[in-house]
């Protein structure tokens, strides 16, 4: 038996913030030309603050609590609980801003699919750039062979550490019982 | 001048070597602090990410039904009302249950990944298994939009046997089970 109820809901602008391929383009300047303002520890800081500002929320999610549970029982979550505190990364990371990452992402991903990116990069003040001139030839880095890059590496990243959390990851669909006892569901992991 | 750490074999001790531990801690804990206080001025100051807030009724609830080994289904209808194209990840938190039951529900919230035209609507489905070992009752949760302001949505689902229908406790309820034990017991 299954029943449903479907529910609708609206998907809108902040009030003081519009997302249009303006503010988008304008945003993702904004933070390439901050990069020359600020050193490269502190942008590393604030991209990890804000990666464990998103871990922190996704935590609050089924899915999440399971990782989060089998990384902190496993060597894995020992390892890089004491790899933090040794290299002091706890306190740098802490210390900086967090970066908005998926909002980030998602803005970029959606100046991407803009139909109108060509007409707005024309006509907004882009800041020109201290860099020198790329090279013409196959060792220029370009936005393909980036996308492809981050495509694999976020592939392996994820692997990788669902992999340090197999050892300890419980079955999905696990229930607590008020007295505390946990039933895991019957699968292939218990057999 | 040669100084060692230890105390007693040669190095500063008495109220001058204290005087200069505390203002050596002091100096080290501004200089934290004024560090801290800057980093959060640049994120004060950093350039803005324009994002996406969720907006509908804060009567709005999902409902679903099943049974222990069966499968509910969630289905939330999204409308994109920005310029630009939105992105979707739909998550479920635990389930509670008004007995103090928990349910960590396995999903199928991968496949709940949208990317929203701008003006569109699409609608995000997602299956919950059911265990056998659920107790029936009615189970609350969420379901969230990570990274959107406001974005959860308030999940109810009814898990009943087969045939029967799982309801709370009533006051009745509670009257007729308190009198059962006390017959046993007498």
């Amino acid at each position: 038996m299954s029943a449903r109820t479907k529910t609708r809901v609206r998907l809108a602008d902040l009030p003081d913030e519009s997302r249009s391929t303006a503010t988008l383009v304008a945003s993702l300047a904004a933070r390439i030309s901050m990069l020359t303002m600020i050193s490269g520890a502190s942008a590393i800081g604030s991209l990890m603050s804000g990666f464990a500002a998103l871990g922190r929320e996704v935590t609050r999610t089924a899915e999440g609590a399971r990782l989060r549970r089998a990384l902190e029982t496993g060597r894995a979550g020992q390892n890089v609980a004491a790899l933090w505190r040794a290299l002091r990364i706890d306190s740098w990371a802490t210390g900086a801003a967090p970066s908005p990452v998926l909002d980030h992402l998602r803005n970029d991903l959606a100046l991407l699919l803009a139909g109108d990116l060509d007409e707005t990069l024309a006509l907004l003040p882009i800041p020109g750039s201290t860099s020198r001139a790329v090279p013409d030839d196959e060792n220029a880095a370009n936005g393909v062979d980036c996308m492809i890059g981050m495509w694999f590496y976020s592939r392996e990243m994820m692997r990788g550490i669902e992999a340090l959390a197999e050892g300890t990851l419980e079955p999905a669909g696990a229930v607590v019982r008020p007295d505390g006892h946990r039933a895991e569901p019957a699968g292939p992991l218990l057999r | 001048m040669h100084i060692k750490n230890e105390p007693g074999q040669g190095g500063w001790s008495g109220p001058f070597a204290d005087l200069l531990r505390v203002q050596s801690e002091f100096q080290a804990k501004l200089n934290d602090e004024t560090i801290r206080y800057l980093r959060r001025l640049q994120g004060a100051l950093g350039p803005g990410s324009p994002g996406t807030v969720l907006l509908g009724d804060h009567l709005i609830e999902l409902r679903a039904e099943g049974e222990p080994g069966g499968r509910a289904e969630l289905q939330l209808e999204l409308e994109n009302l920005q310029r630009v194209h939105c992105v979707v990840t739909p998550q479920i938190t635990p389930f509670v249950s008004q007995r103090g039951t928990t349910w960590f529900p396995s999903s199928d919230a991968a496949g709940g990944f949208r990317i929203l035209p701008p003006g569109e609507t699409g609608t995000v489905v997602l299956n919950l298994d059911i265990p056998k070992e659920l107790p029936p009752d009615t189970y609350h949760g969420a379901l969230v939009l990570l990274g959107f302001r406001e974005g959860a949505v308030p999940v109810t689902v009814q898990v009943s046997d087969a045939g029967t229908e799982a309801s709370p406790p009533g006051p009745a309820s509670k009257r007729q089970a308190a009198k059962r034990s006390g017959r046993k017991k007498s």
